[in-house]
């Protein structure tokens, strides 16, 4: 399989009253053709930074370091005259909060005809974009027919306002979609919707995707592999089978078992603020686990399975046998 | 029955000469027994936050009663109600919202210990909000902040402890969680499950998340455009949902 983007030592700060703020912190990421990363962690925890970072959507006062590939060019370095060219065609995003999103003034067909549509396009060209909006709504479930076009978003409901965002997403077939917290503003029933309907975009459209959510039942059901991020490090990563039954990370076991199916584990304490960091490992202060090694030094990423990677000390002076017992006992 | 509700009806009347009539609730009946969590689920829109406001006094119903120890709530003045909400009390759906943004957390916390004159002196009304705001695992350096510079879990906690400063015996908890990561929501929760098991509170818990809803309470309403339409133990409702709508809710679990 080829890698479509890979993230490699990112770094991201942001100044804040002439101090700079350090949010992400080497974080590297991979996402290969048609394959779907989930990215889960806290509110918070520098998931949709990254996803901002990805496509130059971030504030002035942020400095970003690193180098991140998309096809073998690095997109940091380009200007935004060149990577707007890659915006919206082969990287597109779904953003988060659907209501805020759209124009409450626009049709809502004419909201996603206009991703595509130029101030000079024929009427030959806006005839056939339009007959695609239909084609991609009616591919998306949603009901009412030609009629839905003329809707102003206010007459629709959460989870449809949702779909009209995706339906701008895949409207231009992007190579990479960047979908941002699908179900946060979305209830029980539509929640379970939303997740169908990207199940059904990764089987269909063939398109890679940066899941980001909170919603580890959600990134279960969608992704191929799974990224758990906490203050600004990618502390696990590996495929989603092995991620969700067998988490290595402290953080990961723990966020798991604070489900409400998984036994209601509650972990102790909060996340810490980014403007006072512990100094070695940042879960140190929260971990069961936690020895001199943790509090001192910055732990290393080690891969523990074939593809699946923690940043943990423990994991770092076990050699193979010893991992499997550890495996074990856990 | 700490608390019974009678053919609860809520009309909205739109549109020309109020010709359009929206029945956001529609002859809800259900009680709670003292010490009970009652959990009410339901999709947005379905009426539970509207059920909720009557409970509590914010809306006037259409028809129908609240009984509450026997007594009508629907029917009461304003100085009985001040003295009622001594002991119904309700924790809000957006924590940040419910503050004042221009007081810091300390007189939010201390507010009604003074509209309920429970403290004699400055020293003693200190040393009440210091005591409650450990219950609740939350540090004393937090009181000199604003609502804004809290993160959410916190800011749901302080909700928490306002509503309990005055010992209520009944609460209403509008979707404390919705808005909340899961695993703030479980050290929520876990809060709310030992304030229960302590002081032996009522709670009538509202939410559209049916695993949270499995996990903390005894009975169960389900609730579809304004109508309940099954009511039961949560064991019985989870194993063997008879409704068509239960199940299609039940079916739309995503499990991991």
């Amino acid at each position: 399989m080829s890698v479509l983007l890979e993230i490699k030592d990112l770094n991201v700060s942001f100044t804040v009253d002439d101090k700079q703020v350090h949010i992400l912190n080497n974080v590297s990421l991979e996402i290969n053709k048609n394959e779907v990363l989930a990215v889960i962690g806290e509110t918070g925890c520098g998931k949709s930074v990254t996803g901002s970072a990805i496509l130059h959507l971030l504030p002035d006062n942020a400095i970003v370091t690193g180098d991140i590939l998309f096809k073998g060019k690095d997109i940091t370095k380009m200007n935004e005259q060149e990577f707007r060219q890659l915006r919206g065609q082969a990287i597109a995003s779904v953003p988060q909060s659907p209501s805020t999103s759209l124009n409450p003034l626009m049709h809502v067909g004419n909201q996603v005809a206009e991703c595509v549509l130029e101030n000079n396009s024929s009427e030959d060209d806006k005839k056939k974009t339009v007959a695609k909006v239909h084609e991609i709504f009616a591919s998306l479930g949603l009901p009412r027919g030609e009629d839905f076009y003329q809707n102003y978003p206010c007459e629709l409901s959460g989870g449809m306002c949702q779909r009209v965002l995706i339906a701008m997403g895949v409207i231009t077939h992007p190579e990479l979609l960047i979908v941002d917290e699908p179900t946060k503003a979305v209830d029980w029933a539509l929640r379970k919707d939303v997740v169908d309907v990207f199940c059904e975009l990764k089987n269909e459209m063939k398109c890679a995707m940066l899941f980001i959510t909170h919603d580890i039942a959600a990134a279960k059901y969608v992704a191929d592999r799974i990224a758990v991020m906490y203050c600004g490090e990618v502390v696990e990563i590996g495929p989603t089978d092995s991620v969700i039954n067998q988490p290595l990370h402290p953080y990961t076991k723990g966020l798991i078992a604070s489900m409400p199916s998984k036994g209601f584990k509650v972990m102790n304490g909060f996340m810490p603020s980014f403007q006072d960091l512990p100094k070695g490992c940042r879960f140190s202060d929260r971990c069961e686990c936690t020895s001199d090694i943790c509090i001192n030094n910055e732990p290393e990423i080690v891969e523990i399975a074939e593809g699946h990677f923690a940043k943990c000390s423990i994991y770092k002076n076990l050699n193979v046998s010893e991992l499997f017992k550890h495996a074990a006992t856990s | 029955m700490q608390l019974q509700v009678k053919g609860l009806s809520k009309k909205y009347y739109s549109g020309f000469l109020g010709n359009n009539v929206t029945d956001a609730v529609d002859d809800v009946s259900f009680e709670i027994k003292e010490g009970e969590i009652f959990g009410l689920v339901g999709g947005s829109g379905s009426g539970k936050t509207t059920v909720s406001k009557i409970v509590m006094g914010l809306l006037k119903p259409s028809a129908g009663g609240v009984f509450y120890n026997n007594r009508d709530l629907t029917k009461i003045n304003n100085r009985q109600w001040y003295l009622l909400r001594k002991e119904i009390q309700m924790v809000f759906q957006h924590p940040q919202m419910t503050f004042n943004p221009r007081r810091n957390i300390y007189f939010a916390c201390a507010e009604p210990i003074r509209l309920y004159k429970l403290a004699k002196n400055k020293t003693e009304e200190k040393a009440m909000v210091e005591h409650l705001i450990e219950r609740v695992g939350l540090t004393k350096d937090q009181l000199k902040k604003y609502p804004h510079e809290l993160s959410g879990g916190q800011a749901q906690r302080l909700s928490i402890t306002r509503a309990l400063c005055l010992q209520p015996k009944f609460i209403i908890c509008d979707e404390p969680t919705s808005m909340l990561d899961v695993s703030v929501q479980a050290q929520i929760l876990q809060l709310l499950k030992e304030i229960h098991d302590e002081f032996n509170i009522t709670m009538l818990y509202i939410s559209h998340d049916l695993e949270v809803i499995q996990s903390i309470c005894d009975r169960v309403a389900v609730m579809k455009n304004g109508k309940i339409v099954e009511i039961g133990k949560t064991e019985e409702i989870f194993k063997n949902p008879q409704h068509h709508y239960t199940k299609q809710l039940l079916e739309s679990a995503l499990y991991i």
